[in-house]
């Protein structure tokens, strides 16, 4: 973990807190957050009057009790707190720099460098409460890359990449289907995919092998590294389960607008679903659908595809499901510890417990009451928006 | 195996035969007759949003479909039916001020040519499925009108959300508005030439209305002068003087005509604070009265538009510089949602849109006075559903709650011309109203009943 | 009020109803299925009366006179009706796939139809109402070895529950369709895809030749030394896989024969619109024909030249020569239209017997799947379909359906 005494702030007004956490907390980087309602997300559920300590970025302790050590305090009396949300699949800062369109398999490049901390996209998911990001290559190939899980910084000098090579994104989506390349059907793109994977040998057929050797598939055949596949009708998220189950290879499905459709399967091969954000503009049962898969067991977390959707769509998913009669901590899972429980990393973020980063978001009232304003955001124990009151 | 599969039958009928009975539970109270009782709901926190203001714990009397009396203590009359709401929320049926329901699918792709004179109401689709998912979130009334892609789209109706049966369809003020379109945001990249000569050629029509009006005065002038000159001759018996050519009608004239009279507002959609000034300058030269839609950039000429009467109807949540699409132009959603390549906006470098300054100014939008209505941020019919939604989060801008309340509910019955019936709780209003198990902007709330003229027709279940 | 008695009635009525329907579902989902059918066309040209057809666990397990009934098991008594096996369309052009041809390459012999396939198509929905239960579904015509098709039922909720077999016969297309949309670049990037061969007849003949003659070089090696698509290639040319050649014209019937006579391989003809000109031929190789549509045929439906006399007869011609052969719909006549097909058939002079056999247990023989399909016989799956009448009569009319044993309604 980085030490936040050395790091310079370079944003004023980060500069001006920064400083008087130093100037507060003298040696130790330790503060007490207290007053606020928290929802943990984790075991401990909600608690209503607990003190969380913060210390080196890391939630040191949640104290239950009137015995706080002496740390500055600040103080959130009627406010309320919830996890920093992880979106799972996100194009947050780099929509064009995720896309290799040479070639329909770039699985060699890595989406960590594409992260640029000063785009207004990832001021817009800060202030959205979004703190962790599986930072995706796109759609668009049948095998995109390898994705990467930041946290979102607004600091060019201090990018905490927290697992640079989290899966392999491969695409059975209605975008990897075009008239003018293979391939031009489902079935293709499956048997291309099928082709590359049984002939992947040093020198084979492609021209540009020097620059494209196709590690990431070579990893993911030697169970290295995991596939995302998106998918999102009936016959992707059923060929999708058909090609796990062909090469024995554990999944996530990325889109899974038709995923409901196939429960038995998904429960029986235990594959996780990220799916599409729920809008405004969808029918009433796309909820309903969403609300079905987590009630048969399946596990079900809401990503952004962020800047396709804006960051608040997170939270509006995960309101519709509360208004499909799931309880609203249930419901505030999809967002927080269930994408970070499927992306591997629940063990640092995700939730508010003892020895987890102190990613947090305070808002005005219930966390999925769209109508409460988000008053702060911490990643790392630090304040990261600007303008924060 | 077998046995199974029975066991599985017979949930599935079970389920099956539960999702039937809110339906025929439904049809049984719209027929049992409830509309022509009288109602009491009693014991509730009302937001009237009218004269009698916020109502702690007070009661509601329902009769004929219309509201006989509001206030603190109301005695029941006999044969009344009760409802106990203690804990319970009521607010006014929620008004939508722009929406596209009641208009086919094909009619949203395929708008054919569009002229003043297209009139909503002639070609509406009554049996639109969309219409009972959008009543069970509280939306009792709606303005409706043909979808434009053109310049002068046509002419829209407000309606109750209501599809009967036989299609029967209730009005509540028909030639609400004219939609004129002033800029095509197609693949959102307006040019400068295209805006332009969008301008002219609406300013072109309404010039063209005015030399119609003319003529047709000219006309009634040499009539009369004729008449005089002809009952001169024939006193005289000396022949006959010429008969004035009588000038053609042309009813997308008349209804220019009527706009310029201020018989109705005419809507301009407009995106870019160029437009908007244009949207005024056309208001200012043919005297209309303005309705301001979607108007993402208001905030830059607030000081502009407090100056003029114009109406304005907005989302927070609209701004033209990405897409709101998951998956991308041939992703699921798209094909779904029968989505055209006009429809897609490509994300370049947003410009840094700033929460603080946006709550500055929705705070600044309530404080200055200028009439606002929420509207959902795009033309699907379902995302109308969601207006209380968008009050929610207009409230989290800095908004008050009588003005984020107020801009779905009685401002938008103001802007729309119906506020003399719908929009807030008063004696002698339509009686659409929903109850609430919380307060009315937290999005947590449930809707547990909505009453549209006086019926319950929708209802949580237990 | 009134209300709450309403409310009570209707709670009543509606234990009532629900009642009603789970005796309903008691009395279907009983184990065994006992059927009594006055009229039964097995599939095979002969025709029982006033027997039983048990069904237990989706298969068929008694056919015949003489079945002792349990005293609690519900028998369905279809005395006045007909039950025949359901029809399978040995070649359907169906809607189910969102794009049936993958154009990449000329030559894909394993792609896998399966994963295209969108069980909720209407297609499907078609298929089963109109009788058809099994269907072979292959890619497009779009490349000269699309791959290798796949039989399916009409009803499941996955491809992976329809499914009878996987990769059955190798389809290999003559003719001009596979060279569509391929041509030399005009303002075109010349590395496009579409810049190559073939671009007419003679260059899918020479794709074909070039495929085959490499399989014939690599005769001496060793399984394990050759690609799968090479393997595929081997068993079509070792006699173990037959293909599926679609050929309409007589040029590219001949061509077909003339690439048999070089290669000696196995093969059905599927399309042949000019088969009627090499019957001979046909019958002295023992090739069988998937034909069709019988009618409906736009471009040659009015019947006015001698030739389409001719060749609205061939199944008639066919059966004449004793040429097993099966019908088929393509892109002008929808797949609920199967029957009607067979029924234009018979009135053009097809024995009622043999048109029943060319829809049911012909069709599975050529498929290769008389054990499991094509007629009501002992272990054969419950494919049944229950006709009011004759069903090769346009008036009698499809009562229900039977798919692995269970009824469908094909009228809701």
């Amino acid at each position: 973990m980085r030490s936040h005494k050395c790091s310079v702030p370079l944003l004023s007004l980060l500069l001006v807190f920064a400083g008087i956490y130093l100037f507060a907390g003298g040696a130790e980087d330790a503060y007490l957050i207290k007053g606020a309602k928290i929802y943990t997300s984790g075991t401990q559920g909600v608690l209503t009057d607990a003190a969380l300590l913060i210390e080196n970025g890391l939630f040191k302790k949640i104290i239950d009790g009137e015995e706080w050590p002496s740390v500055p305090v600040k103080d959130y009396s009627g406010k309320t707190i919830m996890p920093g949300m992880v979106d799972a699949h996100s194009y947050v800062s780099g929509y064009y720099g995720l896309l290799d369109n040479t070639k329909i398999f770039t699985s060699d490049l890595i989406t960590d460098m594409v992260f640029d901390p000063l785009d207004p996209e990832v001021k817009l998911a800060l202030e959205s409460g979004i703190t962790t990001v599986n930072l995706s290559p796109r759609n668009e190939n049948l095998v995109g890359g390898i994705s990467s899980i930041l946290k979102l910084s607004r600091d060019f000098n201090n990018i905490s990449v927290l697992k640079k090579r989290s899966f392999l994104k491969i695409s059975f989506n209605g975008e990897v289907i075009r008239p003018d390349r293979a391939p031009t059907s489902l079935m293709g793109a499956e048997h291309l995919l099928t082709q590359k994977m049984a002939a992947i040998k040093p020198g084979s057929d492609q021209d540009r092998a020097d620059i494209f050797p196709q590690k990431g598939l070579r990893s993911l055949l030697g169970g290295n590294l995991p596939p995302m596949i998106a998918a999102s009708t009936l016959a992707e998220v059923n060929t999708t389960l058909q090609w796990l189950e062909k090469w024995q290879l554990n999944g996530v499905i990325v889109g899974g607008e038709e995923a409901h459709l196939l429960i038995p399967s998904l429960k029986q091969k235990n594959v996780p679903v990220l799916m599409s954000p729920i809008l405004p503009s969808y029918p009433e049962k796309w909820a309903k659908n969403a609300a079905h898969l987590i009630e048969h067991g399946i596990l079900l977390a809401f990503v952004s595809h962020m800047p396709e959707t804006d960051p608040w769509s997170l939270r509006l998913s995960a309101l519709m499901l509360y208004h499909q009669g799931i309880s609203q901590q249930e419901a505030l899972k999809t967002i927080t510890l269930t994408p970070a429980q499927i992306l591997g990393v629940a063990d640092s973020v995700g939730s508010i417990e003892e020895g987890k980063h102190a990613d947090f978001v305070v808002l005005e009232g219930e966390p999925l009451d769209l109508g409460s304003p988000i008053v702060a955001v911490y990643v790392n124990g630090r304040a990261a928006l600007l303008g924060e009151k | 195996m077998h046995k199974q599969d029975f066991k599985g039958n017979i949930v599935k009928l079970f389920r099956k035969s539960a999702a039937i009975f809110p339906f025929i539970f439904l049809i049984f109270l719209s027929t049992s007759g409830l509309a022509s009782d009288q109602v009491l709901l009693k014991n509730a926190k009302i937001y009237t949003m009218g004269a009698p203001g916020m109502l702690a714990d007070g009661m509601i009397l329902i009769k004929d479909g219309k509201i006989e009396k509001i206030g603190l203590a109301i005695s029941a009359p006999s044969g009344a039916q009760v409802f106990d709401l203690s804990g319970k929320t009521i607010i006014p049926g929620l008004v939508c001020a722009s929406s596209a329901l009641f208009v086919e699918k094909k009619d949203h792709q395929y708008s054919g040519e569009e002229r003043p004179d297209t009139d909503i109401l002639e070609g509406i689709h009554y049996f639109d499925p969309s219409v009972s998912h959008i009543l069970r979130h509280g939306v009792t009334t709606a303005y409706i009108s043909p979808v434009s892609f053109r310049f002068i789209g046509g002419l829209g109706a407000v309606v109750k959300v209501h599809s009967g049966e036989r299609g029967e369809l209730s009005i509540l003020k028909d030639r609400a508005a004219l939609n004129i379109r002033l800029e095509r945001l197609q693949d959102k990249k307006t040019s400068n030439i295209l805006r332009l000569t969008q301008y002219h050629r609406i300013r072109d029509s309404f010039k063209q209305a005015e030399e119609y009006r003319k003529e047709w005065s000219d006309y009634e002038t040499k009539l009369k002068k004729y008449e005089k000159e002809k009952k001169d001759l024939e006193e005289k018996e000396k022949g006959k003087p010429k008969k004035p050519e009588k000038p053609k009608k042309d009813e997308s004239k008349e209804i220019l005509l009527q706009a310029m009279d201020k018989k109705f507002p005419v809507r301009f959609i407009v995106h870019r604070p160029d437009s908007i000034l244009q949207a005024l300058r056309l208001g200012e030269e043919f005297g209309l009265r303005i309705i301001l839609e979607q108007s993402e950039d208001w905030s830059f000429l607030l000081n502009e538009l407090e100056k003029t009467s114009i109406s304005l109807l907005s989302n927070p949540l609209l701004d033209y510089r990405r897409f709101l699409i998951p998956g991308g132009k041939k992703g699921y959603a798209a094909q779904y949602l029968q989505l055209e390549e006009g429809d897609f906006f490509y994300p370049y470098r947003a410009g840094d849109r700033d929460t603080q300054k946006a709550q500055k100014t929705w705070s600044e939008l309530a404080d200055s006075g200028i009439p606002f209505a929420l509207i959902p941020p795009d033309r699907f019919p379902f995302s109308a559903r969601f207006m209380r939604l968008y009050a929610a989060l207009l409230f989290s801008r800095g908004a008050s709650l009588e003005f984020a309340l107020g801009a779905v509910t009685v401002n938008a019955a103001k802007i729309l011309g119906v506020a003399d019936r719908v929009g807030s709780l008063e004696e002698g209003m339509d009686a659409d109203l929903v109850v609430l198990d919380g307060e009315p902007l937290d999005s947590l709330s449930k809707i547990e009943m909505v009453f549209r003229d006086g019926t319950v027709v929708w209802e949580r279940k237990r | 009020m009134s209300k709450k008695i309403l409310r009570e009635i209707f709670h009543k009525g509606l234990f009532f109803s629900f009642s009603l329907c789970l005796f309903g579902i008691f009395c279907l989902a009983q184990n065994p299925l006992v059927i009594k059918a006055g009229t039964v066309l097995i599939g095979n040209g002969d025709e029982l009366r006033d027997v039983f057809v048990v069904v237990e666990d989706g298969k068929i397990v008694f056919v015949g006179k003489g079945y002792v009934v349990k005293p609690d098991v519900h028998v369905l008594d279809f005395a006045d009706k007909v039950v025949t096996p359901g029809f399978i369309a040995a070649n359907a052009h169906m809607d189910v796939m969102r794009q049936a041809n993958e154009e990449g390459e000329e030559v894909t012999p394993r792609i896998n139809v399966l994963y295209s396939v969108d069980p909720r198509a209407k297609d499907f929905d078609e298929a089963w109402r109109s009788g058809v239960t099994s269907v072979y579904l292959a890619p497009g015509n779009l490349n000269v070895f699309p791959g290798m098709g796949t039989i399916l039922k009409t009803k499941g909720p996955t491809p992976q529950d329809m499914l009878v077999q996987n990769q059955v016969h190798l389809k290999m297309v003559l003719g001009r369709e596979p060279g569509q949309g391929n041509s030399y670049p005009s303002g075109r990037d010349p590395m496009h895809m579409r810049n190559r061969r073939p671009q007419n007849r003679m260059g899918v003949v020479f794709i074909i030749r070039y495929e085959l003659t490499n399989m014939q070089n690599k005769r001496g090696l060793p399984d394990t030394e050759l690609t799968p698509d090479e393997l595929v290639f081997r068993q079509v040319l070792k006699g173990r896989m037959p293909l599926r050649i679609s050929a309409r014209s007589y040029m590219d019937i001949k061509t077909a024969f003339r690439l048999m006579e070089e290669f000696g391989y196995r093969w059905i003809l599927e399309g042949g619109v000019d088969a009627y000109r090499y019957l001979d031929e046909l019958e002295a190789n023992d090739i069988p024909v998937i034909y069709g549509p019988v009618y409906k045929n736009k471009n040659r439906g009015d019947f006015n030249r001698e030739d389409d006399r001719y060749m609205a007869r061939t199944p008639v011609l066919l059966a004449e020569k004793g040429i097993r052969f099966a019908f088929q719909n393509n892109a002008e006549s929808p797949i609920s239209a199967l029957r009607d097909e067979a029924i234009h058939a018979v009135e053009l002079g097809l024995a009622e017997e043999k048109a029943l056999i060319a829809l049911t247990l012909d069709a599975a023989r050529i498929l290769g799947i008389s054990d499991r399909l094509g007629s009501i016989a002992k272990g054969k799956n419950a494919d049944l379909l229950v006709f009011d009448g004759n069903p090769f009569e346009p008036s009698s009319s499809l009562l229900s359906v039977v798919i692995d044993g269970k009824f469908y309604d094909p009228n809701k």
